[in-house]
């Protein structure tokens, strides 16, 4: 039998997630009467008027920053060995604290090879974020403004 | 024990194989994806290799997935319908699969592959670290450079691609 360190306890969890999802739907399914009427099946009943449907365009700036994220998840995969061994004591003792000024130095210039690319998408406004621009009306009222005061 | 969890995983993986094979929505074909990515992180654990399990949790089931997703929200052509694929060249797609099948099959079936039983490494993850920033130093850093090269390319294509 091969030890498989913690994942088991993961998949342990993963599958008792699952179960435990299943069965709950399953006895709400045979539990619960089925009678669906039309206002039922709208998606809130009793309440907002859904127009069109939730399959929308969405903006292409998604599509961006998730790039960048994936780009900077890349990097922190390859931070994750290293944050194990910087702060290795009996390392350090056995290169008289040449070890961690040097493995930090040397990912101080990895995050910082990185960081410009942060700058460079940063300067081009790719971070920014679309914001709705209002838009004043040209509508003129035939009304005139005494007469608001006039009623009032 | 271990025999169920190969199962469990050939399943997962086999499971969303064949829903990306003949389901037409795409939407789907990515959830479905992204359980095929988890089965293979199994099998990473299942042979292992954790760091690169976790590396295809976070990168592949957590990054790709999402950025394909976002690709099929933004494409022009959704106008509040369901993204369908088409299927075309059926008997050509049909044999280049097949074919890229067997090539596959013939180069593992004669690859030189470690059969013998791998001991467990403990600290795995720490040794990766330490020939990170001793051996492989000069990669460790060309891997900065790489990872900005590939950011300001990916992120420069994206902008002038959402300007037009």
């Amino acid at each position: 039998m091969i030890q498989i360190s913690g994942f088991g306890t993961v998949l342990l969890f993963i599958v008792g997630g699952i179960g435990f999802l299943m069965i709950t739907l399953l006895v709400g399914k045979l539990l619960r009467p089925n009678n669906p009427t039309t206002e039922k099946q709208t998606t809130y009943e009793s309440g907002e008027e859904p127009s069109g449907t939730a399959w929308g365009q969405f903006n292409v700036r998604f599509y961006i920053v998730a790039l960048i994220f994936l780009l900077f998840e890349a990097e922190l995969i390859f931070l994750f060995p290293w944050a194990t061994v910087f702060g290795d004591e009996q390392l350090i003792a056995e290169s008289d604290g040449l070890w961690a000024q040097f493995s930090m130095i040397e990912t101080f210039i990895f995050i910082g090879i990185l960081l410009v690319g942060l700058a460079y998408v940063w300067s081009k406004g790719m971070l920014e974020w679309v914001r709705p621009k209002p838009k004043a009306s040209d509508f003129k009222s035939r009304i005139p403004e005494s007469a608001y005061k006039d009623f009032k | 024990m271990i025999i169920t969890v190969q199962i469990f995983l050939l399943m997962m993986v086999l499971a969303g194989v064949g829903i990306i094979l003949f389901t037409r929505n795409i939407v789907h074909a990515a959830y479905a994806l992204c359980l095929t990515l988890l089965g293979i992180a199994g099998v990473y654990v299942l042979v292992m290799s954790e760091l690169l399990a976790v590396v295809q949790i976070m990168l592949y089931a957590g990054g790709v997935v999402i950025l394909l997703a976002f690709g099929v929200m933004m494409t022009n052509r959704l106008r509040g319908e369901k993204v369908l694929s088409g299927s075309n060249n059926k008997w050509i797609g049909r044999i280049i699969s097949v074919g890229v099948f067997a090539g596959l099959c013939y180069l593992i079936s004669i690859s030189p592959f470690q059969t013998t039983s791998v001991e467990k490494n403990e600290d795995q993850i720490a040794q990766i670290g330490v020939s990170f920033l001793t051996d492989h130093i000069v990669a460790f850093e060309l891997i900065a450079f790489v990872l900005l090269v590939a950011l300001v390319g990916a992120a420069y294509l994206a902008k002038n691609a959402a300007d037009e």
